[in-house]
């Protein structure tokens, strides 16, 4: 699980390594993609086992909604929160396309 | 006037409407495969994120997810959750796919994948695997819109006509305008959903118990109050376990972004910012699931005991709703079967021909007319093999769509390694997802079998299909460097 990316050789392909980034990925880049992916798994496992059992009561109703329910939709409004920042991060970085 | 025919004239206007909007983007599209199957790669972020975001609104999001609500309570949530991470990976994945299709000419999944695997019977395979999970798909669309009509009716319309006609108005912007008909109905019409999927969630709890909080005290009050406890119950009315709602939410979220027709969009958006701007705003098309289930969770307490797929028109029926707007739900719930159903057909006959007829019999299609000409005729008889089963079977389609969950997820092992793995080889990808698929179906149809009772045989068929990819990549011999470095660098 050794991130590599600037070997352009045979090597690359032959290695077994994961690469990535590809060649030339800043390092601010890529330390906002590796705390992308961070949050990405806690946001998948609050909606698992075993975060998601403690969260799975009627009680209180958030906004009208069981517990249960506002836990799922916190969820997506956090994915939906790193996503808007990694985009901004990304679009600050290449501002044309 | 009475209701029914009011209803109806709406359900008329809709359809009419929609039938404009979806022949006249044709009229200006290019005549090449690459204007019909990924519209000249042209598609803006607003019209991207309809389409895409359409594809949640499914007949079975409209009319299964209420009914899941209703009668499986918490298991609902199951629905928004593996939404939350099912879109992620288009993010990274998605723009890297669009710039290799502009610079190698892809336009479906298949066609990357069996280009870096340099494989052409994964192409087939690939293939045969989609049309054959989009016929199901579409039959549930189909029978979802012929459903609405003739219970909206009372049975004047009845499931044949409506099926019939509805899919008869797909069928003729598909035909005409491609994906771009596809993209411009579909704005319509998931703009028309929100507007009455929020109006129905809200009015319904209000309606029957004087609020959404108020509906909640009630149902915890009651004996379902076992419901609001996640994750919910089975079909069967038990308490689901916590590893089939976990390992289910994993597999639809690690299948969702493989979707044959979802992954292709990613050729017809116009730039990586379009693409990666409509996965940032998916959440907010994911939101109006929300509403959706408060429909069905309006049901448990003032109606019990109805057929949890007939939930929706049924309240229809029941509350006082002015005549015009039932029309305006009814439309809504076609449009939620169209705007999947459209994207289906489009893309099953698009794989059909580029991934399965032209790989098998390369040279044959020599000229992009022929190749379009043979789509169009397959967009007809596909349409009509699924209108035959949507009429004329009582299978459980919803069981069989689910469980399709599990083999599309065998894909995502492939796309990753193509982008990410640089000793990924060809023998391997086969080796991985022929194996994946095998042990996948194995569990689906025999449950029993399973070690950990509940567990989503998708997990099983990913445990077998990463080891053997792995295993087989590094014991064949590396790609060629030139291809592997265009997908790595991508």
């Amino acid at each position: 699980m050794t991130p590599s990316g600037t070997k352009h050789d045979d090597e690359a392909v032959s290695s077994a390594k994961l690469e990535l980034f590809p060649p030339g990925t800043t390092p601010a880049k890529r330390r906002r993609r590796l705390l992308f992916l961070a949050v990405y798994v806690l946001a998948a496992a609050l909606l698992i086992w075993p975060v998601y059992p403690m969260f799975s009561g009627i009680k209180p109703l958030i906004l009208g909604l069981p517990l249960s329910f506002a836990w799922v939709v916190f969820a997506l409004l956090v994915m939906f929160a790193a996503l808007l920042l990694l985009f901004r991060a990304d679009e600050r970085e290449t501002p044309k396309d | 006037m009475e209701t029914w025919q009011i209803t109806l004239w709406i359900c008329a206007g809709y359809l009419l409407v929609t039938l404009v909007m979806g022949v006249l983007p044709g009229l200006r599209v290019s005549k090449s495969i690459a204007g019909y199957v990924a519209a000249d790669r042209s598609m803006s972020f607003l019209v991207m994120y309809f389409v895409l975001g359409a594809s949640i609104f499914s007949s079975f999001a409209f009319l299964g997810g209420p009914g899941w609500a209703y009668s499986r309570g918490a298991a609902a949530y199951y629905i928004i959750a593996y939404g939350v991470i099912g879109m992620v990976p288009f993010y990274f994945f998605g723009p890297r796919a669009r710039r290799l299709g502009e610079k190698l000419g892809f336009v479906t999944q298949a066609e990357l994948l069996a280009h870096r695997y340099e494989s052409r019977f994964l192409s087939v395979l690939l293939a045969i695997l989609s049309v054959a999970v989009f016929i199901p798909y579409l039959t549930l669309q189909m029978k979802g819109a012929g459903l609405i009509l003739s219970t909206i009716t009372d049975g004047r319309v009845s499931l044949e006509v409506g099926a019939a006609v509805t899919y008869g108005v797909v069928v003729i912007y598909v035909l005409t305008s491609g994906v771009l008909g596809v993209g411009w109905t579909n704005t319509f019409q998931g703009l028309f959903m929100m507007v009455i999927a929020w109006f129905l969630g809200l009015y319904l709890p209000y309606k029957l118990y004087g609020g959404v909080g108020d509906m909640f005290t009630q149902i915890a009050a009651s004996d379902h109050a076992d419901m609001l406890i996640a994750p919910g119950l089975t079909r069967g009315g038990e308490p689901w376990a916590w590893a089939g709602f976990s390992s289910a939410v994993l597999i639809s979220g690690i299948g969702f972004s493989m979707w044959p027709h979802l992954f292709m969009k990613s050729y017809a958006a116009v730039s990586d910012r379009a693409l990666r701007l409509t996965v940032v705003m998916y959440p907010t098309f994911q939101l109006f699931l929300v509403p959706i289930l408060l429909i069905g969770f309006s049901g448990v307490i003032a109606y019990p005991g109805v057929e949890p797929d007939s939930i929706v028109p049924f309240l229809l029926t029941q509350v006082d709703l002015s005549p015009i707007l039932i029309g305006l739900v009814c439309a809504g719930t076609l449009a939620a079967s169209m705007s999947s159903g459209d994207s289906i057909l489009h893309s099953a006959a698009s794989i059909g021909v580029c991934d399965g007829l032209a790989k098998i019999a390369p040279g044959v299609f020599k000229d992009d007319r022929l190749e379009r000409l043979v789509i169009r005729i397959l967009v007809v008889v596909l349409a009509a093999i699924a209108y035959y089963f949507a009429v004329g079977t009582e299978v459980s389609l919803v069981a069989l769509l689910l469980g399709a969950y599990g083999g599309v997820a065998q894909i995502f092992p492939l796309m990753f390694a193509a982008f990410y793995w640089p000793r990924a080889t060809g023998a391997g990808a086969l080796a991985g997802l022929l194996t994946g698929i095998a042990v996948n179906t194995l569990f689906l149809v025999r449950p029993d079998l399973s070690p950990i009772p509940g567990m989503h045989e998708g997990i099983w068929g990913l445990a077998a299909n990463v080891p053997v990819f792995v295993a087989v990549s590094l014991m064949t011999r590396p790609q060629a460097t030139e291809r592997v470095r265009t997908y790595v660098e991508a």
